[in-house]
This record gives structure tokens, C-alpha cells and sequence, in this order.
């Protein structure tokens, strides 16, 4: 299994696998044993590389919280998936386009306002059902479209955003 | 599997209100419930306590294993009809644990009409039945019956799915090795002498119980002969001389005992293999379900938001997340069982159409059970999309969902309207539990365009005469035709005639899937085999 945690900020890839013994730490180049021991007292035992530690150890959703050596870390946790999407965030929208055709039903922003990503910007209405639209990335609105009331087809743009460094 | 990040902003005025409202829906459901499961006039509190009987509540307590859940099907089935008499249709039926074992329970309410049976209470008796015979689960039915509510007859002896059926489908599980017990805490009278007749096992209690085709009045008047009831059919007489019950008890407490001893010599199913994880409880708080749910019908929500609700960790593996974004289709666990789920986003377009078709042969290929979520106005009209073919990929998917093997959950989360009901899984498609939201609706249209489509017909209809309708007399067209709808698209209506099998409390919803799904793997997954898709 591949993990990655946060720590102070830093990112930290980590291999897990199995051993005959606990697990085995893939980090880097690096490959260290390691074992974990759940104490009746709420503690655990942690081998790492053949020294053993105490330590106590807390979750919470994402976020592990470790005291070890008296000084207290806190990690979290992220999943791979959700972190290779993020990196892949770079570039949205420069617009928002209607996913039916229907009518606008309200303006939550004018031109000039900035808004930001997933921000409400247009209720529009079709098929009985009233649709509210986002905001694709922050940035400032350059141009509303279709007042309200007014009729579009599916895929027109409803509302621009101004471009990037403009 | 990935967390769903919520972009749920708890503490906006549209997230407070909507869960005021919500919250507010849910306790008047609970009060309803309440009612229908507790409110009975004085006199048949009375009259049972006379007959030393014991309310059927009481009596479903004392055979459930101690501190295990019971999932009550439609506890308001009935509510809409006969004028609010006969709470929930007059019986109680549901899966619980007895003896260790997932059964279903079937039980008459004698406070109801001395337990009489209507039409709905046959319909929810043959729908529990049923849910035994698709699950595989053994029934443990508590008789206490007055017979047939003759005045009705009509609407419940004769027809296919009428009285009939309840005998048939007892017949069929005996038949699959289903095993069931019958307990006799009163009169079991013409068809009913049928249920513990037809049960493999039967428990009757002397004194109260009585099994006989014909009651002591009826006989007098059909052959002259003057007989008592215990004579003709009680405990004694049928466990020692005619062979008709098993088990003879002195009382209501010592017949439920045997019937848990019963239940307890079953043999324990072998379940259906599926994937499965340890149980994890959602990342995010079931509770902000009544936050998102819109107050509006017509408001569209984002159904991410419900699924981090209800499977383990909020965790889910979407499917297809760039293509048919109107429906939401992906992987999860549920209390620790792997499951498919399908959610509406929007309308139905050909993309998502196609989508949700593939995506269920794919829960099908890999044994997946599968959840719909319904929120649905319809299939996409336009002349646009009937030449890309709109109706032809919704007949792929609705042959899909109806050739699917895997078990199939439904909750009517929101809207339900059109051929949506049925792309997605609606009563007619046989998902193995199907539930209710409170503030959900179903009909064929929404109430404003039926009344407004009736009222245009009627328009022409009289300009072809030459004559013209003032506002009044539009009105006087559309007004009646919404009150109906909208009375008979509620859930309450819904429930009343038994289209789902009970309103749920949103935050009830991960715990009923729960029990749904391991009793659902009670019976083997088999291949799947599908008809024509129209290509």
C-alpha cells in the first residue's frame, strides 16, 4: 500500500507491505521493519528498526496525533488520489456553460464581482427543477450572459469569467 | 477507496433552515409513527386486557433477542385510508433476531379491529412474505385475527395478489426449505386457520387460541349443530387429537418461548459471499443530512453530500466522474459491505443513461449489491434528444435495472417523477427494500404541469366549439387536478398504499440498509443474464 502523510507542512511518501514480523517501511531508497503494539494502557509499543519506543497514538477522521519522546506531531493523512488531484488543479473554466437548456431563474453575482471556486453564481431552471451553478475557479465575473427569465440551449455560456492576469 | 470532500457549508442560513425544516418533517413523521403504533381507543385496550391478551408490541419484544434491532416495515401503511381507522393496516411486520436468527415477523394486531384484515392489511402481510421469499428469511407469524373485514371482501379475497397469495407464498417457502412458526394467540377463523396450517411448525395457547374454518355461529348456522369453541378448535383438541397445531401452552409468555426454542433448532443460512471491510462510521455526521435536503422540491442538491452520509468513511470510488455527470454512479461500503450506488445529479440524459446502464452490468459482473438514490424529474424531452435517441438509452437502462441479479436497495430521497421512477429502480422493479423520505414525492408528472397540461386540453378542446374559459373556469379545471396530486404524490400517500416498505428518518437510512443488506444475502447471486439492449 502506498500512503502519504503531511507533517509541519511536508509531504511524505511512504510504502507499506507486510512482514513476517509487523511491516516493513519503504521510504525512498530506505527499507525499515517496523511493529506496532497496542498496550492495555492505551499506549503502544513502536519498533522501528530494531529500537522500541512509547508512544500514544490518537485518530480523527484524517488526522493521527502522535506523542512520542514528549513531544506531541501532528500528521494527516492523504490519500493518494485525493493528493495527485489536487496537483492536478492548475488550470478551470474560464466560464460557465449550461449543462440543459432552460432559463435563468437568478443572478447571485453582477460583472465585476469576484467570486470563488464552487461559489454560487446562477440559479437556472428545466425539467421542474431548479439548478444552482459555481463558480469554476476564483476569478472576477467578466460578462452575464442571459438575463433573468430569458431562454438558452444546452451548452451556451451563461456567465464568463475575466481571464487570468488580465 | 477516497474520502468525498464536502463542500457543505454548515453554518450558512440555507444549511440551518433546511435542517429546521427537515428536522421538523422528521418529528412529525415520528409522531404519526407514534400514533399508529400506540394510539387505540380505550375499549380495545380493555377488551384485551380482559382476554388476558397482550398488546402485539409486547408480544414482539418478548420473542426478539434482547437489545437487537427491529426494522418495521410500513408502520404507516393504511394511514391515508378507511378514514385513519385501521394504523398500520392492522398487522406489524418486519425483519428482526430470533434466536440468533434474521426472520421476518408477521403479526396480527387485535387492537386494530380485533385484528380484522382490509385490503391493505392482506396487501402488507403478502408484501412481508414476499420479502421472505426474495431474501430467503424464516417467518415467525403471531395469529390474532377476526377473519376478513367482510364489508371489503371484494378488495381482498379473490384476486391474484389478495388473501390467496398469503397461503401460496407460505406454500413456496416451505417448498424453497424456508422454514416458518406459526403462534396462535387467538382465533385463527376461516382462511386464516390456514396460516398455522400451512407453517411448519405451530405454537397454540389454551384458552385464547382457536383454529377452525368455521366459528362456533357459523357452524349453528350452517349444519344446526351446537359446538364451543374449544371443542371445535382449541388448544387441546388440535395438539391432541386432530394433529392441526404442535405445540400446546398455557400462555402468551410460555408460546412465544416455544416458538423462540422453535426458531432456535432452524438451520443458519449459508449468506452469499461479497466483498466486505470492518464497519467505519461516516467521516462526516449522518444528522447534516436534514441540512442539505432543500425545502424545495424543485431545488436541485448535490447527492455526494448524502452519499458521505451514509457509507463507512465517506468513502467513495466514483465511477465515470467526468461523463453522465447527472447521474452519480461509484463504489462504497456500508456497514462493511461492499455496495454499487447510483445517484441522480440532475436529469437523465443520454450520456447518464448509458452510463447507469453499464455501470450496473459492472455491479453484476463483480456481485455488487446496488443502491439508488432517487432524485429524478425524468428522462431529457426535446427534439435534441429524442434524435440522439433519449427514449432507446433509456430502454437500455431500464432493461438493465430489471435483468440485474445483484440484491437492489432504493430510497426515494427527494423527487421521483416520470420514467425516472423506473430507471431507478421504482416499486415495479423489484428492488429487494425500497424506502421513503419524508418529504419525497412520486407521480407520473409534477402536480403543476398535469394540472396545466389537463387545463390546455380542456382549452382546445372548447375552441373547437367556438367557446372561451375565463380565469374562473381554468381555475376551476387546474385546482382540483393539483389538490389530488399533490394529496397522492406525498410519501404519506405513498406508504399508506404500501408502494415502499415505510418512511424512513434520513438519519434512520445507513442502519435500515444495514439490516436490508445482510438479510438480502441470505439468497445466492446468480448469473446474470439480460434481454435486448435496443442499440
Amino acid at each position: 500500500m502506498f500512503h502519504a502523510f503531511k507533517l509541519d507542512d511536508n509531504e511524505y511518501d511512504l510504502g507499506l507491505s507486510r512482514a513476517a514480523q509487523g511491516y516493513r517501511l519503504h521510504l525512498g531508497d530506505k527499507t525499515v521493519p517496523v511493529e506496532l503494539h497496542p498496550q492495555d494502557d492505551g499506549s503502544a509499543l513502536l519498533h522501528i528498526d530494531g529500537v522500541r519506543r512509547r508512544v500514544f497514538i490518537a485518530t480523527r477522521g484524517d488526522d493521527v496525533f502522535v506523542h512520542l519522546d514528549g513531544a506531541a506531531y501532528h500528521l494527516r493523512y492523504e490519500h493518494p488520489l485525493a493528493r495527485l488531484s489536487h496537483q492536478a488543479h492548475g488550470s478551470a473554466d474560464d466560464s460557465v456553460r449550461a449543462p440543459m437548456p432552460g432559463s435563468v431563474v437568478a443572478h447571485h453575482v453582477k460583472a465585476g464581482d469576484s467570486v470563488s471556486r464552487d461559489q454560487s453564481v446562477l440559479v437556472i431552471e428545466s425539467m421542474k427543477m431548479e439548478t444552482t451553478l459555481v463558480a469554476p475557479r476564483d476569478g472576477v465575473v467578466a460578462e452575464i450572459v442571459y438575463a433573468v427569465g430569458q431562454t438558452f440551449e444546452r451548452d451556451a455560456v451563461l456567465l464568463a469569467l475575466a481571464p487570468v492576469g488580465e | 477507496m477516497n474520502r468525498i470532500e464536502s463542500r457543505l457549508n454548515t453554518q450558512s442560513a440555507e444549511f440551518q433552515a433546511n435542517a429546521e425544516h427537515n428536522r421538523r418533517l422528521a418529528a412529525e413523521f415520528r409522531e404519526k409513527q407514534e400514533r399508529a403504533r400506540h394510539a387505540r381507543p380505550q375499549r380495545d385496550v380493555e377488551r384485551l386486557a380482559a382476554q388476558n391478551k397482550m398488546p402485539v408490541r409486547e408480544r414482539i419484544k418478548l420473542l426478539l433477542d434482547p437489545g437487537t434491532p427491529f426494522l418495521e416495515f410500513s408502520s404507516l401503511a393504511a394511514n391515508e385510508a378507511y378514514d385513519g381507522d385501521v394504523p398500520g393496516a392492522g398487522c406489524v411486520t418486519g425483519i428482526g433476531i430470533v434466536s440468533g436468527r434474521e426472520v421476518v415477523i408477521n403479526a396480527g394486531d387485535p387492537s386494530v379491529k380485533g385484528g380484522a384484515w382490509y385490503p391493505l392489511t392482506v396487501k402488507k402481510t403478502v408484501r412481508a412474505l414476499d420479502i421472505a421469499i426474495e431474501n430467503r428469511l424464516p417467518v415467525v407469524h403471531l395469529c390474532d385475527s377476526a377473519g376478513g373485514f367482510l364489508p371489503l371482501q371484494a378488495e381482498l379475497f379473490a384476486d391474484k395478489y389478495y388473501a390467496g397469495r398469503i397461503f401460496r407464498n407460505q406454500c413456496i417457502l416451505s417448498k424453497m426449505g424456508v422454514q416458518q412458526v406459526a403462534v396462535v394467540l387467538g382465533h385463527c377463523t376461516a382462511g386464516g386457520a390456514y396460516v398455522p396450517g400451512l407453517s411448519d411448525y405451530n405454537v397454540i395457547v389454551r384458552g385464547t387460541g382457536a383454529i377452525f374454518l368455521a366459528g362456533p355461529p357459523l357452524v349453528k348456522a350452517a349444519t344446526g349443530e351446537e359446538v364451543s369453541v374449544d371443542e371445535l378448535g382449541g388448544c387441546d383438541m388440535h395438539t391432541s387429537v386432530s394433529g392441526t397445531a404442535d405445540y400446546p401452552a398455557s400462555s402468551e409468555e410460555e408460546a412465544i418461548a416455544i416458538a423462540r426454542d422453535i426458531v432456535g433448532q432452524f438451520k443458519r443460512p449459508q449468506k452469499s459471499a461479497i466483498e466486505w471491510l470492518p464497519p467505519e462510521a461516516p467521516l462526516y455526521d449522518p444528522a447534516e443530512l436534514y441540512g442539505i435536503l432543500p425545502r424545495d422540491i424543485k431545488q436541485q442538491f448535490d447527492m455526494r453530500e448524502v452519499i458521505a452520509r451514509l457509507v463507512d468513511g465517506s468513502r467513495f470510488h466514483e465511477y465515470q466522474p467526468n461523463y453522465g455527470k447527472t447521474l452519480i454512479c461509484g463504489y462504497a461500503h456500508l456497514w462493511g459491505y461492499k455496495i454499487g450506488i447510483l445517484a441522480n445529479n440532475g436529469v437523465l440524459f443520454n450520456d447518464s443513461a448509458l452510463k447507469g446502464a453499464h455501470f450496473i452490468e459492472l455491479c453484476n459482473q463483480n456481485r455488487t449489491p446496488i443502491l439508488f438514490l432517487q432524485n429524478i424529474t425524468g428522462f431529457m424531452v426535446g427534439r435534441e434528444y429524442e434524435r440522439r435517441g433519449i427514449t432507446k438509452d433509456g430502454a437500455k437502462m431500464i432493461m438493465a435495472v430489471s435483468c440485474s441479479e445483484v440484491p437492489k436497495f432504493t430510497v426515494m430521497c427527494h423527487g421521483s417523477f416520470g420514467a425516472g421512477n423506473y430507471g431507478m429502480s421504482g416499486r415495479a422493479f423489484d428492488s429487494r427494500f425500497l424506502f421513503s423520505w419524508p418529504q419525497s414525492q412520486i407521480s407520473v408528472m409534477g402536480a403543476e404541469q398535469a394540472a396545466n397540461t389537463l387545463a390546455d386540453v380542456k382549452i382546445r378542446q372548447l375552441a373547437r366549439q367556438g367557446k372561451q374559459l375565463g380565469e374562473a373556469d381554468i381555475a376551476a379545471i387546474r385546482e382540483p387536478v393539483l389538490g389530488e396530486f399533490k394529496r397522492k404524490q406525498s410519501a404519506y400517500w405513498s406508504t399508506s398504499e404500501i408502494w415502499d416498505d415505510g418512511i424512513l428518518d434520513p438519519v434512520d437510512t445507513r442502519n435500515a440498509l444495514g439490516i436490508c443488506l445482510s438479510a438480502a444475502l441470505n439468497t445466492p447471486i446468480l448469473d446474470p443474464r439480460y434481454g435486448i439492449f435496443r442499440m
